[in-house]
């Protein structure tokens, strides 16, 4: 039987007009704020704590143990920063939810400030992400003017404010250190973690107390205070610890590409399923379960829970991601898709330190070596040893994602490179089929 | 090919001998053993961990490389430096930590120069899984590196080719073309960068922004194009940028004035003092047969810490400077400075003092004293003109500030609160100085700076404020100046410009038997001896006189008098090493030694007493100063038993902790 797709953020994805604030409050919009502003901040990471809500970035990291470690007082300013810097090559859910429900994530963020006890909000938007900027930035003015933003919020006492800021074009400001160092005028480059250094909660932006959650995280916010904790925490079917919904961008071979509001847990052919299945007159050759950096999953099985937990145990990926699922048939080169890739990463690492940077400065070398024709059956040993040079040694996770496709291609399709090492081409697909 | 990779990690995972260092990484551990000891003895708090089967105790806080430093390991690195923030770029320090961590323990490989040390860490740093980790990172850090250190000026003292020869796999299998940039791209007056041989490990630009203060590098563009430069086209105009070339790992900033001058192993390196300024830093002079090449900065925790100016470094480069005076002059019968011998010159210098002391009386013999020369030069210089002679006519001062040593010790500005600056730029007047403002800055301190004694009386002032006054200033603003400072109750240190501003002092030219530094910490108010020598030189009662190494014709503020003075009708002796406004007075010239070509005593700017040796022959031709004087008492009929500076220098004057 199949999973009942409980649609929460987008419930009213489709109401005509819901990107307007009469709209959305006529659909019971900014009642999650009315609700959450009379509450006590630890109440609301209560209930988000027993919502089981983890971050929907890409490293499920648990919300409510970022929020708890912020100082309890409001003796500093604290911020709240939303994390809309969407780069990951196959993810476009925020683009989507910052289109058409941009409402939802300023009453998220709303909600998340009285939790954090923060009077500032930056949402720091992709550079190329133009048109989200701009129906996130109407929604925030549409939100002042209707009192949901400025001083003295609802007669609260509090007063709240959010700005947009546009990156300007660098993958790695999605991290959330390089994201804080961006929006401070720095350079966008990954900061010290814990234990080299305080947590962000304690001295974060401008060294005040700060916290970095994706869209999807902040606008997931209203659903469990309105559903409480509890409530929401039923919601999935797979691993205790997956809870919830989560937005997919299924894209790729698929009959319907697109963007999936998904219950966590649904056994992955039923994705495939509700995305229209791999398209007509073709076979799942390999698929991507979670943006580009989590890696190649083999095409069997198909039937575990699709959430945190199932994915790395049923495929050796890196995990659900940020939820950018790529589907590929039989007909897709994977060595020119991983080329493909190891380009995109080797001209979005930030430069800063060397396994990264050298790394797949000289992965990309090779790949290009090899594509001309120019392959040696030991470049495949070689690229095996930058990788692991690369693995657990680069400063950031941008090192780690980028050599995992690499090296699930690798693990995968050993075949495809040596094809491309013997005969100057792939000879297990009909290359060109992909549009690269 | 697989199995030759595999063998050339297990070659390199023996232990062999302790691998050679260069000198800046025995510097960089000897720091860290040291920092460690200094916290130990001040009481903070520590924690024990172990490293390679060494148990060691370090203050909490410490790095876990800095800890392996202390138990004795070897952790390679090249983005790490003791004096600048960890950044964790280069990945060359890469170890197994085994630390407990969401409640398990387990060991990971991680960079040491980030992870604080934590009690029960245990640290390795030599399994094959440590080793195959840090050769795969040296061999990244090569892949794109020139093999050019046959002619690179680094070659010979190269972290990099260091570790490349301890840790690296023997061979590279990186077969593509490497980066590419134009080879050596001059950034400022003094630095050449080479972008190819970059390791962008951070270094310089950290330097530039945490130690100068003044960001003049940054990084430029991303990804494996960064590459460091100064902003946006501009030049690297900091007076600091010669430091970045020592702490550079790597060939990439290399000095303009050394570059292929000799090879580090060729060149010779003696300990000496900087004497462009009063700071007094300690240097290292790298000469190559008998020429000094370079300057390098040495380690003096009070003073310069490790760093130099770059006028420290690079305006040294004045001794072998082909205006360098190396015959003595002698003014003839026409009245233009001629060309003479030694003999003939000391002998006119001689034969007139005896005539004008014979003549004239003593008070008709006039001396200033050296204020860049040695103590022992102007012991001996009174010993001649008092001691002979009789003479009472020694002046030295020529600026009007009071003679006092500054309240605010360079180590001391460091933990100031509020500092304000009095009509100097810091940065060039006083180096040290600005590099522990610059600290305190980075510690929350405010800073003023204004432009005059005048706006000084604006401006707030607490009584835990320093605020810092050139010695250049009108006697009336030094009045002004203690009437603010003496209202806000916090005093003013009067910083001197000169290598040995109180040399002449401590030589006993003011009448007493050599004074103690004691004197001058109490405090004195300007000497008015210049404008009584002066004077009398206008009025003819002073005949003859002498000026050691020193140029008041172009330093006394009122320049009309100075320059009627020694108009007059006198007989002037100068020592100098170049031609100036007051050797062009002259009746005779003498070339003296540079500092590098001559030994003695200075007492720097805020009181540090510090010998140094003759580091190379004197330029041939001129002499070192106090042998000059030596023989000139000699002539006169006071012959001395004197071998070396050190022999006329009394003991109450020697130097404590002198490095």
């Amino acid at each position: 039987m199949a999973v009942d797709q409980t649609q929460l953020l987008y419930r009213h994805r489709n109401v005509p007009g819901i990107n307007r604030l009469d709209t959305y409050v006529a659909h019971g919009g900014y009642e999650q704020f009315r609700k959450a502003i009379a509450m006590e901040p630890e109440a609301i990471i209560e209930e988000v704590k027993v919502s089981g809500l983890r971050g929907r970035g890409g490293a499920g990291f648990p919300t409510h143990i970022k929020w708890n470690a912020f100082p309890k007082n409001r003796d500093v300013e604290h911020y709240f920063i939303v994390n809309a810097d969407e780069g990951e090559p196959g993810t476009a859910k925020d683009r989507d939810l910052m289109n058409a429900l941009p409402h939802l994530l300023v009453e998220g963020c709303l909600c998340s400030m009285v939790a954090v006890r923060a009077a500032k909000c930056y949402i720091y938007i992709r550079g190329e992400y133009i048109e989200p900027w701009k129906s996130v930035q109407k929604a925030i003015n549409e939100a002042y003017a209707a009192g949901f933003l400025g001083k003295n919020v609802l007669g609260s006492g509090l007063d709240f404010d959010i700005y947009t800021h546009l990156g300007a074009g660098a993958y790695e400001c999605g991290e959330e250190s390089a994201l804080m160092s961006s929006l401070m005028g720095e350079r966008g480059m990954p900061r010290l973690k814990p234990p080299a250094a305080p947590l962000p909660m304690i001295s974060g932006v401008w060294k005040r107390p700060s916290v970095v959650n994706n869209v999807e995280t902040a606008a997931t916010i209203p659903a469990i205070l309105e559903l409480g904790g509890a409530k929401y925490a039923e919601i999935g079917v797979g691993s205790p610890r997956s809870r919830g919904t989560k937005l997919f961008s299924i894209s790729g071979h698929v009959n319907k590409p697109g963007i999936y509001e998904i219950v966590l847990g649904t056994p992955f052919s039923e994705v495939l399923a509700i995305a229209g299945g791999v398209r007509d007159g073709h076979q799942l050759k390999t698929y991507i379960p979670g943006g580009s950096s989590m890696g190649f999953a083999p095409p069997t099985p198909l039937d575990y829970p699709f959430d945190y937990e199932g994915i790395p145990q049923n495929t050796q990926t890196l995990g659900l991601g940020s939820g950018g699922l790529m589907i590929f048939d039989e007909t897709t080169d994977v060595f020119k898709v991983t080329h493909r890739l190891v380009d995109f990463y080797h001209h979005e690492s930030c430069g800063k330190c060397t396994p990264c940077r050298e790394g797949l400065d000289w992965l990309s070398k090779i790949y290009a070596r090899i594509a001309s024709g120019g392959g040696r059956e030991q470049d495949i040993d070689l690229i095996w040893d930058i990788c692991d040079s690369i693995r657990g040694k680069s400063f950031c996770a941008l090192g780690e994602g980028a050599i995992w496709p690499v090296m699930t291609s690798l693990r995968l399709f050993r075949h495809e490179y040596l094809s491309y090492i013997h005969h100057g081409r792939n000879t297990y697909s009909d290359a060109g089929q992909l549009g690269a | 090919m697989r199995d030759s990779w595999e063998l050339n990690i297990a070659m390199s995972t023996q232990n062999g001998p302790e691998r050679p260092k260069t000198a800046a990484e025995s510097a960089d551990v000897s720091k860290v053993v040291a920092d460690t000891q200094a916290a130990q003895d001040a009481g903070v708090p520590m924690v024990s961990l172990v490293v390679d089967g060494k148990p060691v105790s370090v203050p909490k806080g410490t790095l876990v490389i800095e800890a392996a430093f202390s138990a004795g390991s070897d952790i390679p690195y090249f983005c790490y430096h003791p004096r600048l923030t960890s950044v964790g770029a280069c990945r060359m320090c890469l170890a197994s930590v085994e630390l407990e961590m969401f409640g398990q323990r387990r060991a990971s490989i991680m960079a040491t120069c980030t992870i604080p040390a934590a009690d029960g860490m245990v640290v390795k740093t030599t399994t094959p899984d440590v080793k195959k980790a840090q050769n795969g990172v040296l061999e990244l850090i090569l892949a794109n590196h020139p093999l050019d250190c046959p002619v690179c000026d680094r070659g010979g003292e190269c972290p990099l080719q260091n570790m490349t020869i301890s840790y690296g796999p023997p061979n590279t299998r990186f077969i593509e073309d490497k980066r590419r940039y134009v080879k050596a791209l001059p950034i400022s007056e003094n630095v050449v960068l080479d972008r190819e041989r970059c390791i962008t490990c951070m270094r310089c630009t950290r330097f530039a922004s945490e130690i100068a203060g003044d960001s003049k590098l940054g990084l430029i563009n991303r990804g494996a194009q960064s590459e460091v430069g100064p902003f946006l086209g501009g030049t690297f105009d900091s007076n600091f940028s010669g430091n970045t070339i020592e702490i550079c790992p790597v060939g990439a900033l290399t000095s303009r004035q050394f570059r292929f001058k000799g090879r580090p192993w060729e060149v010779k390196s003696s300990d000496s003092i900087c004497t462009k300024c009063s700071n007094g830093c300690n240097v290292a002079v790298g000469h190559r047969m008998g020429e000094v090449v370079r300057i390098n900065g040495r380690v003096n925790e009070q003073i310069n810490e490790e760093w130099t100016c770059d006028k420290g470094k690079f305006g040294n480069a004045d001794v072998n400077s082909p205006d360098r005076l190396t015959v003595p002059l002698i003014r003839d019968a026409h009245g233009i400075l001629v060309e003479t011998d030694w003999d003939t010159a000391l002998s006119a210098v001689v034969t007139n003092m005896q005539f004008v002391s014979e003549n004239y009386g003593s008070d008709a013999l006039a001396a200033f004293g050296s204020t860049t020369g040695t103590i022992e030069d102007n012991i001996l210089l009174r010993q001649l003109l008092h001691g002979v002679y009789g003479s009472s006519h020694l002046a030295y001062q020529l600026t009007e500030s009071p003679r006092r040593l500054p309240k605010a010790t360079i180590v001391s500005v460091e933990s100031a609160k509020q500092i304000v600056i009095v009509g100097m730029d810091l940065a060039y007047d006083q180096p040290m100085y600005y590099l522990r403002t610059v600290k305190a800055q980075r510690n929350g301190a405010s800073v003023v700076t204004v432009a005059s004694a005048t706006e000084l009386a604006s401006t707030v002032l607490a009584s835990d404020t320093v605020v810092l006054v050139p010695d250049t200033l009108s006697s009336t603003d030094y009045l002004n100046i203690d009437a603010a400072c003496t209202a806000a109750g916090c005093g003013y240190s009067v910083l001197v410009s000169d290598a040995n501003a109180y040399g002449p002092y401590l030589a006993g030219f003011d009448g007493t038997e050599l004074p103690s530094v004691d004197g001058l910490k109490a405090g004195l108010a300007a000497s008015t001896k210049t404008t009584e020598v002066l004077n009398a030189l206008i009025a003819g009662s002073v005949k003859h006189v002498f000026v050691l190494g020193s140029d008041p014709v172009g330093h006394v503020r009122d320049r009309a008098l100075v320059e009627k003075a020694f108009s007059a009708d006198a007989f002037v002796v100068v020592t100098s090493q170049f031609m100036n406004a007051t050797t062009a007075m002259a009746s005779v010239v003498l070339p003296i030694a540079s500092f590098a070509e001559t030994a003695g005593t200075y007492l720097n700017v805020d009181g540090q007493l510090q010998s140094v040796d003759a580091v190379v022959p004197p330029k041939a031709g001129s002499r070192p100063q106090w042998q000059v004087m030596l023989e000139l008492n000699a002539r006169a009929g006071n012959p001395l038993p004197v071998f070396a500076p050190s022999d006329v220098l009394p003991t109450a004057l020697l130097p404590g902790g002198c490095a």
